[in-house]
């Protein structure tokens, strides 16, 4: 029997834990297990034959802790520690009609933005394993006890990529429902499903009573078959499980009945747990899995978001007509691209659109930084959105989560090129309706064109239900028709083929004056006329009222309590993308002289909105580079000079910066609109080094000097050497600022000082961090060490004068 | 073995201050009450450990039986001195607070300080906490106490073991815990530390240097000599 038709009809019985056994042979505790794969090679065969003897169907090789970190300074290669495991594992499977797995593991540290791993590192970890699993034999890949979905993605895909073997993929959640890094049922469903998984589950951390309602709730998210291979209950004081093999299997047969079809035991389990679970599951029917599928949803790492009504998604992550987004993209200013992603989230965007395309970046690598960055400071499903598909498929790897594609369209070699790479990645797939011929003036036109687009979407593997249509939203000044038309097609598309729709309102009101008027009433007409996602910018309040009173009047509010909670006059008013939580207004905060009335007490206190209205003012009796240079300025010096002889201290500090940017805010809004070029007083660089996340002093440092008028590029965290210098190069900066917080990064700190010193000679280095001296700073080649913020001014004013 | 944590914890504001390096200003402390609130509610505290026998060897790292990690340097012998049994233990907030700290740091540079100083005292208090219901645990038997704890990096105890030290108490599979090539924690709001386990009533040996350093704390610091926060009339 083939293992796919083993899956089909029955419960399939997986093996136990493989740790508890090895420690009852004996064996060291410390030591890498994957080890005695050469060094006890029979003891480990005589487990495997005794959980297949007890009834196991399948059992998973000593490969667990076989990734190549795990195995360093072993003196064994992973290709051994696999290729010994997994030959024994079939030695003793084969006479008794048994499956041997190749076991993949966690890799023992975190992929980013989490951990210091790069995901294309992790992916090429489990790659290694997974080749000499294919190789030596193995029936089929089993990962288990991830509790990262990202590295779960990095797994799956190296599976994927290098081999054809099926693959199961459990996931360890805890009693809260969530894996340790936040991921919920749904989101591991909609995610795993889409990149191909051939079963799902759970495994170790609870007991089978605990895995009852995470088994019910995925049975509702997924038609693969669901994996539980739980352990022998839950721990007790004396650090034993608590449940008898008797206990144990009754759980399990529970979890049948929930909808689980390949069971397991995990910690605390032996051959007598598994015997008992055979005898009581195996000859279960497997439980059938509910008519319909699971909902169309797409999801983040934490989270997903189910297709079914209206959804927003944020369009201003899009460089077309955005000079400053144009600027950070050039630069590398991923900080830039964060507040943005974040501003749209607080704005209540539900999906957010990237788009990184413009000339002269290499805009592949550029999505795949701007994807991760962007998810290391939201938390919402994306779309990818781009013509090249290199850029498409760079930004569907590195995104966590499952995602939309944007987008494909009629013509055939567009189809071709990236409905395959929508499979792969399991996106949700927008097509436009246009093709060879351009787009079709007509209704029918454009139906055609969504027909066909679906039509070859089936052939390469994708339902029609993982379908948005865009029909195009031509500018109305252009031609009175074109919103008709488009109404119309949405309208047909919705009611006849049954299929989403996808729309970017904006465009409509292209050259109309108000276009703000024009724009919310199309979005209402559309969403009237069946619209399932509308890219629109959610910082526009008047659009978001739209979409807020079509959902209470199309009744997808129950009691309208939504509306009246966000609208009413005594709750909350509705969210500002800018400010933070304002600090309390009191007269006479923080003993300075009350009253508030004049700038420099408005800063000092942290009063932003104080000091944007208090700079409005100013301005209409003097210019703004005056006002700059005789009263911001020499007020942020003051401050300075307050926190560095101690009257201040460095919350105050930064406060009052923030205080300042609001000032500063005012005054660029102003330039901007007279269309007048702001000089900047210089670029400066800022990065947390490679293999460092810590940031809190770096971005403290990006606050202040940005206040003083230096152009700042916020690299982000956990940045390698080569990529500081590209952005040098890139933006001819002369000053670059490295912080770093632990003594294990500083090897980190001084190579990019090194290869900035070779390849950016006219740049100087100033570092920042805890953990530095003066005297270690010198010694790894800095031009300046900064104690602290205050003296980054300091530097940069001495890099690029007064 | 999992360590109660009760939540909610409570967090000590002169800490927190301590922390921002700044005296508790009005606004500021009605800051730290809010964003501190504001973490709290974000954080998982979670915390596991185990009990060790100290082998005899007198010279050397301190080595534990049944367990390959061991604790080089003069520091750890010393705090351990005359100690049977030690607990090595691991504590974290998990990654909500790693997360929402992160994302502050891009919008809000005054808040994300702020919360990071509430977190770095929430870690102490989720440690303390989770002391306090060792004995309920097991882990620190009847008529012994918990000495002062002490944790990688301190004094002259290297970062390098973090990752054999997560991996002896389990950290990863029991709440989520790893340490990485550059030994750094993930959750990044985590601490590992040991102490020593003295019979109740029997004093801990006299930590070298400043015997008026808060708690006794600053023997092993690597920051006594430029430390603001140290009383320099009395102390070397």
């Amino acid at each position: 029997m083939s293992f796919s038709d083993l899956l089909k009809d029955n419960i399939l019985v997986l093996d136990g834990a493989m740790g508890t056994m090895l420690q009852r042979a004996g064996l060291s505790a410390g030591e890498n297990p994957a080890l005695l794969s050469l060094t006890a090679p029979e003891t480990v065969e005589g487990i495997h034959a005794a959980y297949l003897d007890a009834g196991s169907r399948v059992v998973f090789a000593n490969t667990f802790s076989a990734a190549a970190p795990k195995l360093e300074g072993s003196g064994v290669s992973v290709e051994q520690a696999v290729s010994a495991a997994v030959r024994l594992a079939k030695r003793a499977a084969a006479p008794r009609g048994g499956f041997a797995a190749l076991d993949i593991g966690p890799i023992g540290e975190l992929v980013e933005p989490l951990g210091p791993l790069a995901f294309e590192d992790a992916v090429s970890i489990f790659a290694r394993q997974i080749r000499a699993g294919a190789q030596a034999g193995a029936d089929l890949i089993a990962i288990e006890t991830m509790m990262d979905l990202y590295e779960t993605k990095a797994a799956l895909l190296a599976a994927k990529e290098n081999c054809d073997l099926p693959v199961f993929v459990a996931m360890t959640f805890e009693a809260n429902g969530r894996t340790f890094t936040g991921c919920d049922v749904p989101a591991m469903a909609v995610t795993l499903e889409g990149l191909g998984a051939d079963a799902i589950g759970f495994n170790c951390s609870v007991g089978p009573r605990q895995l009852v309602p995470l088994v019910q709730e995925l049975r509702r998210w997924t038609s693969l078959p669901i994996i539980a291979k739980p352990n022998a209950g839950l721990p007790n004081a004396a650090g034993s499980y608590d449940l008898s093999p008797e206990e144990f299997a009754s759980g399990m047969a529970e979890l049948v009945g929930a909808g689980a079809s390949i069971v397991g035991g995990c910690c605390g389990t032996d051959p007598v747990f598994i015997r008992a679970l055979a005898g009581t599951c195996g000859t279960l029917s497997p439980p059938p899995v509910p008519a319909g599928g699971p909902p169309c949803a797409v999801s983040s790492a934490t989270g997903a978001l189910i297709l079914d009504r209206p959804r927003v998604i944020g369009e201003r992550l899009n460089p077309t007509g955005k000079k400053l987004l144009k600027q950070a993209l050039a630069d590398g200013d991923m900080g830039y691209l964060m507040r943005q992603a974040a501003a749209q989230s607080a704005d209540r965007a539900e999906i957010l659109d990237i788009n990184v395309g413009m000339p002269g970046i290499d805009e592949p690598v550029m999505m795949a930084r701007a994807v991760r960055a962007v998810q290391s400071v939201v938390q919402l499903p994306l779309q990818i959105d781009s013509p090249n598909a290199g850029a498409i498929e760079a930004g569907l790897r590195a995104a966590n989560g499952r995602a939309l594609m944007n987008s494909v369209n009629g013509k055939d070699a567009v189809l071709d090129e990236l409905l395959p790479i929508a499979k792969k990645y399991g996106a949700v797939v927008v097509g436009l309706t246009l093709d060879e011929d351009g787009i079709p003036e007509t209704v029918e036109g454009r139906l055609r064109i969504a027909e066909k687009i679906v039509r070859r979407a089936a052939h390469y593997g994708i339902p029609a239900r993982d379908v948005a249509i865009d029909c195009l939203t031509l500018t109305a000044g252009a031609g009175e028709e074109n919103a008709r038309i488009t109404l119309d097609a949405v309208r047909r598309v919705t009611e006849e083929l049954g299929l989403r729709t996808i729309l970017g309102v904006s465009n409509v009101s292209f050259g109309l004056p108000r276009r703000d008027i024009v724009n919310r009433t199309f979005l209402t007409m559309a969403l009237q006329s069946g619209l399932s996602l509308a890219i629109l910018n959610p910082g526009d309040a008047g659009m978001m009222e739209a979409f807020d009173a079509h959902r209470l009047l199309s009744g997808r509010d129950p009691a309208g309590a939504a509306f009246i909670e966000r609208y009413s006059g005594s709750a909350a008013p509705a969210p500002e993308a800018k400010a933070p939580l304002p600090a309390p207004e009191c007269a006479a905060a923080d003993g300075e002289k009350g009253g508030g009335d004049n700038i420099l007490t408005a800063i000092k206190s942290g009063l932003e909105g104080q000091a944007a209205s208090l700079t409005r003012e100013l301005l209409s009796s003097a210019d703004p580079e005056s006002i700059i240079n005789k009263t911001l300025i020499p007020i942020l010096d003051g401050i300075g000079k307050e926190y560095e002889t101690g009257l201040i201290f460095l919350p105050q500090l930064i406060r009052a910066a923030q205080a300042a940017k609001a000032a500063f805010d005012v005054i660029r809004e102003t330039l901007a609109k007279s269309k007048t070029e702001q000089a900047d007083r210089g670029c400066v660089v800022l990065a947390t080094v490679r293999g460092d996340v810590h940031d809190i002093g770096k971005n403290i440092v990006r606050a202040v000097l940005e206040n003083y008028g230096y152009r700042m590029i916020d690299l982000g965290r956990d940045v390698p050497p080569k990529t500081v210098v590209e952005a040098v190069k890139s933006s001819g900066a002369k000053l670059a600022g490295l912080s770093a917080l632990m003594t294990t990064t500083l090897p980190a700190m001084a190579e990019t000082i090194q290869l900035l010193h070779a390849e950016c000679p006219d740049c100087k280095v100033c570092v920042g961090g805890a953990v530095l001296t003066e005297p270690y700073a010198r010694s790894i080649g800095a031009d300046y060490y900064a104690p602290d913020a205050s003296a980054t001014v300091a530097a940069a004013r001495d890099v690029y004068g007064q | 073995m999992r360590i109660k944590i009760e939540t909610p914890l409570t967090l000590r504001e002169s800490e927190v201050f301590r922390y921002l390096a700044s005296p508790a200003t009005e606004t500021l402390a009605g800051d730290v009450r809010r964003y501190g609130a504001e973490l709290l509610a974000a954080a998982s505290p979670a915390a596991c450990g185990i009990r060790l026998r100290l082998l005899r060897n007198a010279e050397g790292p301190v080595a534990f039986s049944g367990c390959s990690l061991t604790l080089p340097g003069a520091d750890a012998r010393r705090r351990l001195a005359g100690c049977e049994e030690a607990v090595l233990f691991a504590v974290t907030l998990g990654f909500e607070v790693d997360r929402l700290i992160g994302a502050a740091g891009q919008t809000d540079p005054y808040r994300a300080l702020v919360l990071d100083a509430c977190a770095t005292e929430a870690v102490e208090a989720a440690a303390d906490e989770a002391t306090r219901n060792m004995k309920e645990a097991g882990l620190i038997p009847a008529g012994f106490r918990a000495g002062r704890r002490f944790s990688p990096g301190y004094g002259d105890l290297p970062l390098d073991i973090q990752a054999a030290f997560v991996g002896a108490v389990d950290a990863r599979r029991l709440i989520g815990l790893s340490a990485g090539g550059t030994k750094m924690l993930s959750p990044l709001k985590s601490v590992t530390a040991v102490f020593g386990l003295f019979p109740e009533g029997a004093p801990e040996p006299e930590a070298e240097g400043c015997a008026q350093g808060p708690g006794g704390r600053c023997a092993v610091c690597n920051l006594r000599r430029r430390c603001p926060y140290r009383n320099k009339t009395d102390c070397e």
